[in-house]
């Protein structure tokens, strides 16, 4: 068993240098403001100190166990082919035809296919490298420069500096990109990987994407710094699925965003079920009159893995509304926090905000909080939260069991009938079954 | 089962002084007192503070963030905020080495 001593309080750094950004914009031949970019995110990095639990928003997340020597090594050069990703993952979860899809392996694009509908119709799906050269003006105005910016912390500009791959969304004007995108994120290596997804829908345009990260079984610590950036332009309307199983080895720390414009509508779903130690900060920004935002969040965690799910709704605007709740049940030694705010800006009146985080607590060894929080600074608002906890109830159990049912199927109907409240609002009916699928391999292994 | 976990040599760990060791996903923190050696979990199972930087008053150990005391020698909850006992470990010197047990 290792055995290491902790000489400082402090977390310790990756051991990136600016030579590693370096090298990268060497082997990248990305345009110059790229270039700047990562080299002015990497000032910024070195200028923030690493988080610590003397920090509000990091002080129930101690990722001090993540042994950085096996994890900040990019996995990038590492061999990379489709043949290594299960073929359950590449299926479509949205319907049975896929509009696109986009595979990545050890952080190399190894697939990609599109529709030549979408492309007809103008819509842009690319990876990053491919995008950074031709379509340098939708992600110069748009990569993180609008939702997840570098300054927002010290894995933001980690990303910002060393991201090493990623999807391009873009529908134009008045453009339903019918047919949803597929983008699968899989890792066969221990390392480091920091990807991206930039989904921008211009106004009146419409998308449905889902986005799958998993991994191989690793034998090392492995690190995921990414972020996600969703700008749903006037009356425009983007369904997006997220999907996380990373293996029981990595560390993800990750910073997703949406800005919803006038109009518009965002239905975002997100599924928590891998990795050892997630950060997320998941933020909602509704920017434009009449925006709706809403998002459904499920997690589950076991053994000791530990997740922090740290979520914001920015009321930026009036007569907006947002919607957000999250769902999540904890066994063994599991350690959960979600941490929940809802801010509404001054005069921005007529707001309907709504947040609420349901714990299922499945041992009496798991630690599940539950924080929400109201920052209102207008006065004809609606705004509401909620926390509950609690354990599986013995009469249903008994009541099914009387019936005939062992206690395990008993239990884990039980269960799946606690998450309903939230698969119900998943409009995607394989996304459910994947999540009803992860639920019972949480139970019954 | 137990097992036991060399985490350093009793030289590295003078009479009065304190060390955390990482093990797995726990970071345990070990005192000498009088050349007896204690473990208690870092982790104040009030709010997860990092309670083995706190202040040492004999056996009573203070959570730097809120105040919450424990008794080093059984992790047992002596004033509130925290409400439960911090896990603790039996040590044991074998030779010149410190071993704590882990459950």
């Amino acid at each position: 068993m290792v055995v290491v001593r902790r000489r400082s309080a402090a977390p310790v750094a990756p051991s990136y240098t600016r030579a590693d950004v370096e090298a990268l914009i060497a082997e990248r031949n990305e345009p110059a403001w790229l270039s700047r970019c990562r080299l002015a995110a990497w000032e910024l990095y070195e200028s923030l100190p690493m988080p610590s639990l003397q920090d509000e928003e990091w002080r129930r997340t101690d990722y001090r166990h993540i042994r950085w020597e096996e994890a900040d090594r990019l996995i990038t050069s590492a061999p990379a082919s489709l043949d290594v990703v299960p073929a359950e993952h590449l299926e479509p979860l949205i319907g049975d035809e896929q509009g696109g899809l986009m595979v990545f392996v050890n952080g190399q694009l190894v697939h990609y296919e599109v529709s030549q509908q979408l492309l007809d119709a103008g819509v842009v799906f690319a990876d990053l490298a491919t995008a950074a050269h031709e379509h340098e003006a939708i992600l110069r105005e748009n990569f993180m420069t609008k939702a997840v910016l570098p300054e927002h912390g010290k894995f933001a500009a980690l990303h910002a500096a060393l991201w090493t791959h990623g999807a391009l969304v873009y529908v134009p004007k008045n453009v339903a990109a019918e047919l949803p995108l597929h983008v699968v994120m899989y890792n066969t290596e221990d390392g480091a990987s920091m990807g991206h997804v930039l989904v921008v829908l211009e106004e009146n345009a419409q998308a449905t994407m889902l986005v799958d990260y998993r991994s191989a079984e690793g034998q090392a610590h492995s690190a995921y710094v990414g972020a996600t950036e969703l700008l749903v332009g006037q009356a425009a309307n983007l369904r997006y699925v997220a999907l996380q199983d990373w293996n029981r080895q990595t560390f993800e720390f990750s910073h997703q965003r949406a800005s919803v414009g006038r109009d518009a509508q965002l239905d975002w779903i997100i599924g928590e079920m891998g990795s050892h130690l997630l950060k997320s900060y998941i933020e909602l920004d509704l920017d434009g009159l009449g925006a709706n935002g809403r998002v459904s969040g499920f997690f589950f965690a076991d053994t000791n893995q530990h997740f922090d799910l740290d979520t914001q709704q920015n009321h930026n605007a009036p007569l907006t509304v947002s919607d957000l709740l999250f769902k999540g049940a904890a066994r063994d030694k599991a350690r959960t926090v979600w941490q929940g705010m809802i801010r509404v800006q001054p005069k921005m009146q007529k707001i309907d905000g709504f947040q609420a985080c349901r714990n299922l607590f499945l041992s009496d060894e798991v630690r599940m909080d539950a924080i929400p929080g109201l920052e209102i600074e207008a006065d004809d608002v609606a705004c509401s939260h909620a926390a509950t906890f609690g354990s599986i109830e013995e009469e249903p159990v008994f009541y099914l069991m009387s019936r005939g049912i062992p206690r395990p199927e008993a239990e884990l109907m039980v269960v799946a009938g606690f998450f309903d409240e939230l698969l119900q609002r998943v409009p995607f009916e394989r996304v459910r079954e994947r999540l009803e699928a992860a639920i019972e391999a949480k139970i019954v292994g | 089962m137990t097992e036991w976990v060399t985490v350093c040599k009793t030289v590295e760990l003078p009479d009065g002084q304190r060390e955390v060791f990482g093990i797995s996903d726990r970071w345990i923190a070990v005192f000498n007192i009088n050349d007896k050696y204690y473990a208690i979990e870092d982790l104040c199972p009030h709010d997860d503070g990092p309670v083995a930087e706190g202040e040492l008053d004999g056996y009573e150990i203070e959570c730097p963030r809120h105040g919450a005391r424990f008794d080093i020698r059984d992790g047992s909850v002596k004033a509130p905020p925290a409400l439960q006992d911090v896990p603790w470990y039996q040590v044991r010197v074998v030779g010149d080495e410190v071993q704590i047990a882990l459950k």
